[in-house]
């Protein structure tokens, strides 16, 4: 799991308010933040300020953790907090760029990559497969979307999902099949070879 | 679970999650296992739960490959330096949310009695002018009737007719006569003389009265019934409405092209500005274009909102007829690119006759001023979509005619797909955009079900003539199809699939796949995202290349 790396004394000496722990402790779970957060917002300047905001808050609170073992989760839980507060906020239907996610195109990778390239025809039916993915997951409601990140992306399991989200092991079964039947539903039209059908495009 | 009680198929789907987790007891974890072997169906839903994770996975990328922004461990340094050193050592927070509600408190108490003073200040203003049947009905909102119905009426009558006189004068609105809509921004018309102008517009430091004057920051100064001095700059120039003989305060394009406030004639005055800024004005057929930067200085901003709202059954401005000198005027100021009955007109392509696109338009009916209005945007509008989208010859279309124009635009969209990007559809004005959008993608969608035009080709064609429908309002240059998500979804398709062929031909030096995906580019009509000439430039590279591309 991501952020179990963050040594113990790191986090007393940041219990204890030592600025430059803090600071050190915002620089060995940045990048994990950040990669949290942006598979739930997918949109890397939205992350980016919500990787901030919920570093200055975990800077202002960590006095007050009193489990030292159960960073993990609380830190997870805030990231899911800002998140949540991010997509309630009316500014909510930004349009997604797929290249901010990923560039496969990028000369150094393909000079370094052995694998054969896929065809224009095949990136780019990845890439339209792509869009309406985090489309899709970005519309799925909060639960739903948090319960199928944390399982598929997190792997997390079952048990942790639900002391999380603060409901049953059952409660994140059903969001879990919910968000699976909406993102199928979603990806209906395309083929298996990633080729979007006249439904999906229309 | 044991042999007696075996597991069925919906108890493993129930199971599968924590199966795929690990969290199941390990006994439990084997006869799922053994079940799935067994069972075709289970297995599936299995492959299709990891294949669904597989590519939610990596529609993220992987975690290693993401690094956070550089400086944001600083930039949380600093905002934790600040919020510590802001914050006062012994001050608890909660004693700075009680300073601020003791000082809000006190703030209130202060301005209770200015904002009585201001609502009885409003009542006179109010019962004057209902008396002289200035203020229409809905211009008052519910709680100013609700104080006037409330016996407040009467006595704030008595008031004003016992201080009437010198304060408040009549002489705009001489013996009961309708006042008309005050002329804050009209400048004395040529025709009368401003000494005979209703509304009696005083001018100071105005130097502006021919057609063409700037206009930049003079100020502007009018009385209405109540001597109220209302003041205001403009940045612009004065432009002529033969029909109506006024002259009209317009911002230069580059103004317009920056910020545009369309505002009706109705309400073309410095109170009406915003209450037009809100409103869907594109309908009306007589708006002015002004600087959305306009300021004003006034007294009594509420007072000034409600002098300037049209007076109840004044009668609406018409168009006129114009005789043949005046038509050919107008015709020469459009040539010239002037602005006719308060519109907005673009250069026009040189090439283009005029007299031509206007004799088409209208079907050799007589001109007047609306359908010469409507000509001349419509031929402006279809020399936009020839400098933007194509240098070749628009297909020509019967400009005056709305519905005309769509159809025949659709007709040559699905007779000739190939031919689908010279066709530009202009859609009159008197739609809105959303209507044009909806109607063009309406329209497409019926034409792909009733199979004539093969399904593929929908959002194509879509786009295509969404682009050429908003064309007309300048909106193409602020994102062309953006309007549509699906279509700006397909838009970004084609980008990508140059981009990528692009690539495959410069960097990965694969030929062969680089043409592939130029035929695709061609066949798709990547050439309208990206530009002809970029695509004929990829051509030309891949003919240098040795391939025979067309």
């Amino acid at each position: 799991m991501r952020f179990d790396c963050v040594a113990t004394d790191l986090l007393e000496r940041c219990r204890a308010g030592n600025p430059d722990a803090l600071d050190e402790l915002c620089r060995s779970i940045q990048d994990d933040l950040y990669a949290f957060i942006l598979s739930h917002v997918r949109h890397t300047d939205d992350a980016a300020d919500l990787l901030q905001e919920c570093l200055v808050r975990m800077c202002r609170s960590v006095a007050g953790l009193r489990d030292l073992s159960r960073f993990a989760p609380w830190i997870m839980k805030m990231a899911l907090n800002v998140c949540h507060s991010h997509f309630a906020r009316p500014s909510r239907g930004k349009i997604i760029s797929v290249e901010d996610l990923a560039d496969p195109m990028e000369p150094a990778r393909l000079a370094a990559s052995s694998v054969q390239p896929p065809t224009p025809r095949e990136a780019t039916a990845a890439k339209e497969i792509q869009l309406f993915l985090n489309c899709a997951i970005k519309e799925l409601p909060d639960k739903q979307r948090t319960a199928i990140l944390l399982y598929e992306v997190e792997q997390l399991p079952i048990k942790k999902i639900a002391e999380m989200l603060g409901c049953s092991d059952g409660a994140v079964k059903f969001n879990l099949h919910e968000a699976r039947n909406k993102l199928r539903i979603a990806l209906k039209g395309f083929t298996s070879d990633g080729t979007a059908t006249s439904e999906v495009r229309q | 679970m044991n042999d007696e009680h075996p597991l069925t198929c919906d108890h493993v789907l129930e199971l599968l999650d924590e199966y795929r987790s690990g969290e199941l007891p390990a006994e439990s974890q084997a006869e799922v296992q053994a079940h799935l072997l067994s069972c075709a169906a289970c297995a599936a839903a299995l492959e299709n739960d990891l294949s669904l994770g597989r590519l939610i996975k990596e529609s993220i990328n992987s975690s290693e490959q993401i690094h956070a922004p550089e400086g944001v461990s600083d930039r949380v340094r600093e905002i934790i330096a600040e919020s510590v050193a802001s914050r006062p050592g012994g001050l608890h927070r909660w004693h700075g949310i009680a300073a601020v509600l003791a000082l809000a408190a006190f703030i209130g108490a202060l301005s209770y009695p200015a904002i009585q003073f201001s609502q009885k200040s409003r009542d006179r203003s109010l019962a004057y002018e209902k008396a002289n049947r200035k203020v229409p009905a809905s211009a008052v909102s519910r709680s100013d009737s609700t104080r006037l119905e409330e016996g407040g009426e009467a006595r704030l009558d008595a008031e004003i007719k016992q201080k009437a006189g010198t304060d408040l004068s009549t002489a705009n609105t001489p013996s009961g006569k309708k006042a008309d809509a005050p002329a804050y921004l009209d400048l004395p018309a040529v025709v009368p003389a401003p000494s005979t102008q209703t509304g009696s517009v005083i001018e100071k430091d105005v130097v502006v009265q021919n057609v063409g004057d700037r206009v930049s920051g003079y100020y502007f100064k009018a009385n209405d019934a109540e001597q109220k001095s209302q003041s205001g700059t403009i940045n612009g120039s004065i432009v002529a409405d033969q029909a109506s003989n006024r002259k009209f305060a317009q911002p230069s394009s580059d103004e317009f092209q920056a910020k545009p406030a369309l505002v009706p004639a109705a309400t073309a005055s410095a109170a009406g500005l915003a209450k037009a800024e809100a409103s869907e004005s594109r309908t009306d057929k007589n708006y002015f274009l002004f600087s959305s930067d306009l300021k004003f200085q006034d007294k009594d901003k509420e007072d000034r909102k409600l002098a300037a709202a049209p007076a109840a059954g004044a009668p609406a401005q018409q168009p006129q007829s114009l005789s043949s000198t005046e038509l050919e005027t107008n015709v020469a100021k459009l040539r010239d690119n002037q602005v006719v009955g308060g519109r907005y007109a673009p250069p026009r392509s040189p090439a283009t006759p005029i007299n031509e696109s206007l004799t088409a338009g209208t079907g050799g009916q007589s001109l007047d001023k609306a359908e010469l209005s409507i000509a001349s945007y419509d031929e402006n509008a279809r020399a936009i979509n020839r400098q933007v989208f194509s240098t070749e010859k628009s297909v020509k279309l019967a400009p005056a005619d709305d519905t005309v124009a769509t159809q025949s635009g659709l007709q040559a969209v699905l007779s000739a797909p190939e031919r689908a990007s010279k066709v530009q559809i202009p859609i009159g004005h008197t739609e809105s955009l959303a209507d044009s959008t909806r109607l063009a993608k309406e329209r497409v969608v019926v034409a792909a079900k009733q199979n004539a035009l093969p399904a593929q080709e929908a959002p194509v064609a879509a786009k295509r003539l969404l682009l050429a429908t908003t064309a007309p309002r300048g909106e193409v240059f602020q994102g062309q199809g953006a309007a549509l998500p699906s279509l700006s979804v397909k838009r970004e398709s084609l980008q990508k699939l140059f981009d990528e062929t692009s690539s495959t031909l410069f960097l990965k030096k694969d030929i062969p796949a680089a043409a592939e995906g130029y035929r695709q580019c061609l066949t798709l009509g990547a050439g309208d995202v990206v530009g002809t000439t970029t695509l004929l430039a990829l051509r030309d590279a891949l003919r240098a290349a040795g391939e025979n591309v067309p």
